[in-house]
């Protein structure tokens, strides 16, 4: 299936993919400052494991930053 | 001739909305590169009452992005240098400072008559503390975060600082920074803080901006 993740759309992706099945594909640790955003709404990352993507979903990954 | 003329002048703005500002009452925990950018713009667009939290010296390092300080101010108080800078900008409003570190047993001491509070403070576990005092009080929290080429904001009204960022982030790898970097993501949130303030922009959406990809992006959480 179609998914476009940081900007870059590819047909890459396996139908029933959740959002950690993603990141294990991209080789993406779930670091604590890590966020991420599923169709422009964010997903709590207890839902990880459980959110199944669809085809056509835009998904930003965001480190944020704690500096002031 | 008002010092609010070129903000009254402004289409989407107008006299009650200054107003509405006036009476406002902030707390800015952290006066460093984000609060002193934060603060300024907050004093000369009609905020009229501001308190500053912070324990922190001035150290030379702190010039290329803190805009407020002077090289005879290394060694002196930031919370009293950045008063003194504030009051010069703007001497008709309240400003108080408080020269202390921000902990969960002496926050509550911070936050009586206060409608919203803002964390520009440099390190996650303040910001967490800062996170459960807004959502113990129910007062709103403008969280602002930048290092390296990124940044973010986000107002939590609704939502808390904790139902966003892990509570097991202690310290993520930190990078060096550019002063226009703080000076561009303090300016994005204040000018976004007074237009919520205003009733002119949406709390709870996380705001981010990336300087080496040059984007900028939200999300509703």
């Amino acid at each position: 299936m179609h998914l476009k993740v940081d900007s870059c759309l590819s047909n890459e992706y396996k139908e029933g993919m959740t959002i950690q099945d993603l990141l294990d594909y991209r080789n993406v640790e779930a670091v604590p400052w890590l966020v991420i955003s599923v169709n422009g709404t964010f997903v709590p990352r207890a839902k990880f494991k459980e959110h199944v993507l669809n085809d056509g979903d835009v998904i930003e990954l965001i480190y944020v930053r704690g500096g002031g | 001739m008002s010092r609010y003329d070129r903000l009254l002048e402004l289409s989407t703005f107008s006299k009650e909305k200054l107003e509405l500002l006036s009476k406002k009452r902030i707390l800015l925990v952290g006066v460093g590169g984000v609060g002193q950018y934060v603060a300024t713009c907050l004093v000369t667009n009609g905020i009229q009452h501001l308190v500053i939290v912070d324990y922190d010296k001035v150290e030379l390092s702190n010039l290329n992005r803190q805009i407020l300080l002077k090289e005879e101010d290394v060694g002196k108080l930031k919370s009293d240098v950045v008063l003194a800078e504030l009051i010069k900008k703007n001497s008709e409003i309240e400003i108080y400072a408080r020269n202390m570190k921000v902990t969960a047993e002496n926050a509550d001491s911070m936050v009586e008559k206060i409608d919203l509070i803002i964390d520009a403070v440099d390190n996650w576990p303040t910001k967490l503390v800062l996170g459960d005092l807004a959502k113990k009080h129910n007062i709103p929290l403008l969280h602002i975060g930048v290092d390296g080429n990124r940044g973010q904001y986000c107002l939590f009204k609704e939502k808390s600082l904790s139902d966003v960022f892990d509570n097991s982030i202690k310290k993520e790898p930190r990078d060096g920074v550019m002063g226009p970097m703080v000076g561009t993501v303090a300016s994005l949130a204040s000018m976004y803080l007074i237009n919520y303030l205003v009733g002119d922009a949406p709390s709870d959406v996380l705001y981010y901006f990336d300087a080496k990809e040059n984007k900028l992006g939200q999300m509703k959480i």
